[in-house]
């Protein structure tokens, strides 16, 4: 009798087994678990390099996204060291650079929350040069107070209101509270943005809340909860690619100009640095009302035109054709195709012209390159 | 004054006991929603005494044999009356006199709630705040007070056209605030010598009003005639109201007895209404057929912890009854038992939960929801240029090379060196030569001064912000943006003149008459276009 107490009932056993916590969660010698998280980091990021990305679907690449973060106490917790409000900082300027890099003609608007209250830190904009200025603007000592998730939504409804029906409006949330307080039926809130094609996603810092869940699940946005640094990287670059667009938005032709660079001969002053001078003589014209830009993309603030150079335009074509994730292989010999170098251990072999390429060369093709050199 | 409004209650055969000399007369009590007044059935002497000037009431003891109500006045005045039907024996004297004092009472707490309302929408005067607001951003930002003065103090531009774009009222902020759970405990306390000190600050007030709104009946009752606020909230919070072992009985005397009454009622109540979930339902699945016959006492343990239990719940329950009542009114769909206003979206995520046969976390990932194909021709590729075997084992050799070999440096002198000297010198001549002659030379060399320099700039700023205007109403898609656009390309034809007119110099004013002139000829392309 005594024996079957402390070992627990049968029962209680055999339904630990099945959950295999202890093959997820390793524990080391000193009982901590950080290597089994960071295995775990590490398959994700395979995981995401593996998967197939769908070809030829439709995608909305005219993004506008509404970055909400949360300005909570939560967020000056130390759990993700130094703290987690400098480590969603530094995630945000990557992803920002990241993003701008990927989806050219997108715009991205930012949202703080504190103390129950949603404030609008900076309008949706192409320049990716305002929006870092204002996250720089934000520091730690201003969280505080607790976090709400109904009026961060509301307020990216009242600004995602107002666009055209082609564009993919999008809201990134990152959560680091375990719990929001709202002023009413934060379901109703879901209902609204379920309604108005708003695709909202979360990025969670401390556990999965299942208000959160619904929210992605409603609205076909993501969730997930970042367990470390660099994982909460990973998480922010998915949100880089652009999203299936839905059925249900629309799709118009839209009115695009592909303005020179050249020469500008008049006396002119440019529209992005009206107190000072333009950067160089060198400089677009607004096709359409004759404004002058520095630099494009962007959008004439004029006549509101979308002014793009063709080749990042083109850009947006390798979305619809990703190159195709290459096949993990065991190696022994043998040399990566595009650099040369000696391949030990694993190697990743293209499905078209079966070549096979080194890790790094792998990321490379993947990332920024987007053709195989070995196809054509 | 007297006859407008619906008398909320009469009473005749009321005798009003002037201060002076003389009888008292006799006459009628009518109570309004503002005032109460009372007319002399013999003389045409009325006696109205408006709600403002009230601060409270008192009754005669049961054992006088005068049934009496006396008015308590600001100014300390007292007006009483006595109620004198010959007809009714003194218990319905004393019934009529209590309706009396229980209509004025409610009719009371209503008035002040309203002038309470009152000054606080007075004191939010939205017009005066958006006005403020305005002038704060002309403050702050220099240029933008320049355009201001230019176009539209010159009625170039109406204000309308200004601030829809540079006032943004939505869109900014969220205001509305959700009460904390542990609101209450978070009140910053501060450890006296005789006590304790709490620091109470208007949200906290508000708080406290809509979770219980029986205190803020309270407030509007005691405050501030029978009571200051300090010595209300002394008393909330020394009462056995918020206390959490209240075994005892609340004295009678304690303002929020009543309250404690009504509390527990509540509570009573809402432990008596069921949710029904299917899957937690073990009395549907129970087999304990005896149970009926069965009879066990219901032992309720009134031990502290019950109590405190029923308080905590309590409280979650009438926080979350604050977010039901602001938020929308919108009737559920599902079972009327559930009688859970606005919570439809949630009652069918779990009816959904349910019903679902399947779990959601055993089943395999299910295909990608809705996508739709993009249809690409497979001429739409990049080309690719195609080396042959020798030369691209040449090619590769010679990058590997570099990079093994050389450092960064060296290889972007090599680089230069390949050049041909004398072609690189050309080029670079030619490049000289053209930009001297289309050359644009810096701002600060277009004008004589500093102070034409910003009469320049500003010109420039005005030409965008009405361009950005015309191209904001095109296309018109109403009569009001037709009518706009229309102003619009009238404005920029003369202000085209006025800068014509001016005494600045040609060049610097190129690039603007450029602009207006692309605006102009889209709006005669378009004038054009509606004539056919």
């Amino acid at each position: 009798m005594d024996d079957d107490e402390q070992k627990g009932y049968t029962w209680e056993a055999g339904y630990a087994e099945g959950l295999n916590i202890n093959d997820v969660l390793v524990e080391d010698e000193g009982g901590s678990i950080e290597k089994s998280i960071a295995k775990y980091v590490a398959d994700s990021k395979r995981k995401a390099r593996l998967t197939k990305r769908p070809e030829r679907i439709r995608l909305g690449i005219m993004r506008h996204v509404m970055i909400v973060i949360d300005c909570s106490r939560f967020m000056t917790s130390k759990a993700m060291p130094p703290s987690r409000f400098v480590v969603v900082m530094k995630a945000l300027q990557t992803f920002l650079d990241r993003f701008f890099e990927q989806n050219p003609i997108a715009q991205i608007g930012l949202i703080t929350c504190k103390d129950r209250k949603a404030d609008r830190l900076t309008m949706m904009t192409g320049n990716i040069r305002v929006l870092k200025e204002s996250l720089n603007t934000l520091t730690e000592a201003f969280c505080g107070g607790d976090f709400s998730l109904q009026n961060a939504l509301q307020l990216a409804c009242a600004n995602l209101k107002g666009m055209p029906g082609h564009v993919s409006r999008e809201v990134v949330l990152v959560i680091s509270a375990l719990s929001t307080i709202d002023p009413g039926n934060i379901y109703s809130t879901i209902e609204t943005m379920k309604r108005m094609n708003i695709r909202c996603s979360a990025i969670g810092l401390s556990a999965e809340m299942f208000v959160c869940k619904e929210m992605a699940k409603a609205t076909k946005g993501e969730y997930s909860v970042a367990l470390d640094p660099d994982h909460l990287q990973l998480l922010f670059s998915k949100h880089t690619l652009p999203p299936s667009s839905a059925k249900s938005s629309e799709c118009n032709a839209i009115h695009v100009g592909f303005p020179h660079h050249e020469l500008i001969t008049t006396r002119s002053f440019c529209v992005c640095h009206p107190d000072t001078k333009p950067i160089s003589s060198r400089g677009f014209i607004c096709t359409q009302c004759g404004a002058r830009h520095c630099s494009i993309p962007a959008e004439c603030p004029v006549c509101k035109l979308t002014l793009v150079a063709a080749p990042q335009l083109a850009r947006a074509f390798r979305h619809l054709q990703p190159l195709s994730a290459f096949e993990q292989i065991e190696v022994t010999r043998g040399f990566c195709y595009a650099c040369e170098t000696r391949l030990s251990g694993e190697g990743f072999r293209c499905g078209s012209c079966q070549l096979v390429f080194c890790l790094d060369c792998d990321t490379l093709l993947h990332e920024s390159l987007h053709v195989c050199p070995g196809c054509n | 004054m007297s006859d407008e409004s619906e008398a909320l209650l009469r009473v005749d055969h009321v005798k009003y006991r002037k201060a002076g000399d003389g009888k008292s007369p006799i006459g009628r009590l009518a109570l309004f929603t503002d005032f109460i007044e009372w007319r002399d059935n013999a003389s045409p002497e009325v006696f109205t005494c408006k709600f403002i000037r009230i601060n409270g009431q008192r009754v005669s003891p049961p054992h006088k044999s005068k049934v009496q109500l006396q008015l308590i006045l600001k100014n300390e005045d007292q007006a009483t009356f006595v109620f004198l039907n010959p007809s009714a024996s003194k218990e319905d004297l004393v019934k009529e006199r209590d309706a009396v004092k229980e209509a004025l009472q409610s009719a009371l707490v209503k008035h002040r709630h309203r002038v309470n309302e009152l000054a606080k929408s007075v004191e939010s005067q939205s017009k005066q705040v958006e006005l403020q607001a305005k002038q704060k951003i002309l403050q702050e930002d220099r240029n933008l007070e320049k355009l201001y003065q230019n176009l539209v103090a010159t009625k170039l531009i109406t204000p309308d056209d200004f601030w829809s774009d540079y006032y943004q009222k939505e869109g900014v902020s969220e205001d509305k605030i959700g009460i904390n759970g542990a609101f209450l405990a978070n009140i910053v306390q501060q450890e006296g010598t005789n006590g304790v000190r709490l620091n109470l600050n208007p949200e906290i007030i508000q708080a406290i009003y809509s979770t219980y709104p029986a205190v803020q009946k309270k407030n509007l009752e005691l405050v501030p005639h029978e009571m200051s606020e300090e010595n209300f909230w002394k008393k909330f919070f020394q009462s056995h109201y918020f206390h959490r072992e209240r075994e005892v009985l609340p004295n009678p005397k304690d303002p929020f007895a009543e309250c404690v009454r009504d509390d527990e009622e509540e509570m009573t109540k809402m432990t008596a209404e069921k949710i029904q979930r299917k899957r937690f339902d073990l009395e549907h699945i129970d087999d304990n057929g005896l149970r009926d016959f069965i009879h066990k006492s219901e032992s309720q343990q009134k031990s502290a912890k019950t109590t405190l239990i029923k308080r905590c719940n309590y409280l979650s329950e009438k926080i979350l009854a604050t977010s039901w009542r602001s938020g929308e009114a919108a009737p559920t769909t599902s079972a009327a038992a559930n009688q859970k206003k606005g919570f439809g979206v949630l009652d069918r995520l779990v009816a959904e939960t349910e019903t679902r046969l399947e779990s959601e976390d055993l089943a395999t990932k299910e295909a990608e929801d809705e996508v739709q194909i993009v249809r690409i021709s497979s001429s739409a590729k990049a080309s690719q240029a195609k080396y042959s075997k020798p030369d691209m084992t040449r090619y590769k050799a010679l990058v590997t090379d570099y990079f093994q070999n050389s450092s960064v440096e060296d290889i972007l002198h090599r680089n230069e060196m390949l050049l041909d000297q004398q072609e690189m010198e050309t080029w670079e001549m030619e490049e000289a030569m053209e930009t001297d002659n289309n050359e644009v030379p810096p701002p600060e060399n277009w004008c004589q001064s500093a102070g034409d320099l910003a009469k320049v700039r500003d010109v420039h700023s005005a030409v965008r912000e009405i361009c950005r205007q015309f191209w904001k109403s095109f296309p018109p898609i109403d009569k009001a943006s037709e009518e706009k656009l229309n102003r619009m390309a009238g404005t920029l034809s003369k202000y085209r003149d006025d800068i014509r007119n001016s005494d600045i110099s040609k060049e610097n004013l190129t690039h603007c008459i450029q602009m207006i002139d692309l605006a102009v000829d889209k709006f005669e392309a378009y004038e054009m276009k509606k004539m056919k």
